[in-house]
């Protein structure tokens, strides 16, 4: 298990995101996918940011280091500060130097994330070369690939993407994106393409590489089992707003908001009673739908008049820096 | 395989199934091997197991969409194979397919009540249908059993969410009334606030027009809310079958328990937290179906796997009652 990290950070966060809102234009039409958004990730921990198809936690994970094209995509309002810099007013060559370099991605299918006509020693040494100077690139690419656990290094260096297999892939990703050390890695569903023996091998990998390298991890998940296998702290989103955040243990335990304890509710448990679960009723609002107020309100049993008018502000919990967005959070008796 | 004699007749019973493909001119690939099982009547029974066991293809192979090398499937007491043209038309009715992606399954340029009587058509189940209207009525009636209004009778299939779409082929799937629905990873492709809906709507369905499923899926959670029965499957072979209460509690095979320990688990994880519980993480990947593995094909990745493992392959051994594994060192 990973080091519990102390509740609260004493230094100043790795990575600060305030108020983030992130849109796209099409034409004159301007659509938000991001709303008024907020977390922080502090150097070594893993954080996680859950939320179904469409919730804009694809779309967060890619803004953090400017990877999106703009336009169409633009940010009307917010700020990311990364190690003390404002990330979304970086010049390109300042965003370069971040790029790969102190902020790494590992995507959710590891066959489209490396070129198919190049084999991996070259695209691995490439990586390395591209921020790091005075390396022997082939040798640092063989550490690299005995640190991600691909025991014939040499070997797997002359191969094509395509003569591994997909754990085999994922773990080389993994290694391209240590090549530069750096000390944000952001793992957008890592194992959601890869069998359960696979994701279980994989996740170990993450969990022992972070302890070993201390970088901390955004974790871009559906999977709440997943949370609470790796992660510290949790961020659950909908819609594109953030519902709920705060310690693993708290939210899982005992969510505050409806949405998080009707997601709990549905995911099926190996263990513990069969009853029937029911599902949450309606479905997820389109980013250009999005119902005025609270985005879950047409979906929530609780909703007032209140819920309907207005986006609830962050209210704190009983638990250490577990905040919900809800006007009527659920009461725990604790 | 399990003692037919104290349940009622099965309704669909498969013995030693074998399917190849041949992967080059001298190599062939066994991609199911040997598979037994039965399935009774209003019984929903889950294949479950990793890409490329097998599972898929066992399904399609009941269906007759790929060619059966070996063994032989029963349906309703008769063998397939034997059966007249008449009688075949009649089996491929009562067996019906849901498939997992609603987008690939349903046809872009068919509005969904054309593609619910399509089924009819091909049947021939549509002449007591005589009229427009009460073939529209029909199809109404179908989408309504399936949680959706009629006003999706003239709708297109990219008009839906994934969750409408799945609905969608559900309700195609019972309009010829089949007495076995095969679903192949029928919620996979789904959110899971989602998910549940459908594993209710296909519980619920089951129950109500009482035919049987053969519930094919990689999700263990998923599989042990909704079967009654639990077929586990490694490269090919059924190693692993028990009512699927006993199958999620006491677990006998190796692969089993690690499948089971390795998928992540709300309350699992933050029982790790507290330092309880530990996972069993398999060495290794699933070997190429090529090359055959001697013996038992788990023992390269078994952390139980013992000399005699690497030489000789496994029968069947009765755990206890109907909990049957394919283990050397079961019951």
């Amino acid at each position: 298990m990973p080091t519990r990290p102390n509740a609260k950070p004493t230094r100043a966060p790795l990575l600060d995101v305030k108020g983030l809102t992130v849109g796209f234009r099409s034409g004159r039409e301007e659509t938000i996918v991001v709303h008024d958004l907020s977390f922080q990730i502090c150097e070594g921990e893993t954080v996680a940011l859950v939320g179904e198809s469409g919730c804009g936690k694809s779309v967060t994970a890619l803004t953090l280091a400017r990877l999106l094209p703009e336009p169409p995509a633009f940010h009307p309002a917010g700020v990311v500060v990364f190690r003390g810099r404002e990330v979304l007013q970086m010049s390109r060559a300042e965003l370069r130097t971040i790029r790969g370099g102190q902020i790494a991605y590992v995507f959710q299918d590891p066959a489209t994330a490396l070129n198919p006509v190049f084999r991996i020693g070259f695209q691995l040494e490439e990586a390395i070369c591209a921020h790091r100077r005075r390396v022997n690139a082939r040798k640092e690419a063989v550490r690299l690939l005995s640190l991600v656990g691909l025991s014939d290094a040499e070997a797997c260096l002359r191969c094509y993407p395509h003569e591994l297999s997909g754990g085999m892939q994922q773990r080389v990703v993994i290694a391209m994106a240590l090549a530069c050390q750096p000390k944000l890695l952001v793992a957008d569903e890592p194992t959601t393409a890869l069998d359960v023996t696979i994701q279980a091998q994989i996740l170990d990998l993450l969990k022992s590489l972070q302890a070993e390298l201390g970088m901390a991890v955004l974790m871009i998940t559906h999977n709440l089992g997943l949370v609470a296998d790796v992660a510290h702290r949790l961020n659950v989103m909908y819609a594109g707003s953030l519902v709920e955040s705060g310690l693993v243990e708290d939210v899982l335990t005992s969510p505050a908001h409806p949405y998080t304890r009707g997601l709990l509710d549905v995911v099926p448990r190996l263990g513990g009673t069969l009853e029937r679960m029911e599902g949450i009723e309606g479905v997820v609002p389109s980013p250009g739908n999005r119902p005025a107020g609270c985005p879950f309100a047409p979906r929530c049993k609780h909703a007032g008049d209140a819920c309907r008018r207005q986006m609830p502000s962050p209210q704190s919990t009983s638990g250490v820096g577990h905040q919900v967005c809800c006007y009527h959070p659920l009461e725990h008796a604790t | 395989m399990s003692d037919a004699l104290t349940r009622e007749p099965a309704l669909l019973e498969v013995s030693d199934l074998g399917v190849e493909f041949s992967a080059d001119r001298h190599r062939v690939l066994r991609a199911v091997d040997g598979v037994s099982f039965d399935i009774g009547p209003r019984e929903i029974v889950g294949l479950v197991g990793e890409s490329g066991c097998g599972k898929t293809t066992t399904g399609n192979a009941i269906v007759g969409l790929v060619p059966v090398a070996q063994g032989s499937i029963t349906f309703d007491g008769k063998p397939i194979a034997l059966q007249s043209a008449a009688q075949q038309r009649q089996f491929r009715r009562e067996v019906q397919m849901v498939f997992q992606d609603p987008m690939g399954s349903l046809n872009p340029r068919l509005p969904v009540g054309d593609a619910i009587l399509e089924t009819l058509y091909v049947h021939r189940v549509h002449l007591g249908l005589a009229t427009r209207r009460s073939r529209q009525s029909r199809a109404a009636e179908l989408l309504e059993r399936v949680g959706l209004g009629s006003d999706f009778i003239p709708r297109y299939p990219h008009e839906l969410s994934g969750g409408q779409r799945q609905r969608v082929g559900i309700a195609r799937a019972l309009a010829v009334r089949p007495r076995l629905l095969i679903a192949d990873e029928p919620v996979s492709a789904l959110d899971v606030s989602i998910q549940v809906q459908i594993l209710n709507l296909l519980k619920d369905l089951s129950k109500e027009l009482s035919f049987a499923c053969l519930f094919v899926a990689h999700d263990l959670a998923v599989v042990r809310y909704m079967c009654d029965r639990t077929l586990v499957m490694y490269l090919g072979e059924v190693v692993e079958e028990a009512p699927s209460d006993i199958l999620f509690r006491t677990p006998s095979h190796p692969y089993t328990r690690a499948l089971l320990s390795a998928v992540p688990d709300v309350d699992k994880g933050l029982a790790a937290r507290h330092g309880e519980g530990s996972r069993i993480v398999l060495r290794g990947e699933v070997p190429s179906r090529l090359e055959p593995v001697p013996g038992c094909p788990f023992h390269p990745r078994c952390p139980e796997a013992t000399e005699r493992c690497h030489t000789e392959r496994p029968g069947y051994a009765t755990v206890k009652d109907d909990h049957l594994a394919r283990c050397h060192f079961t019951g």
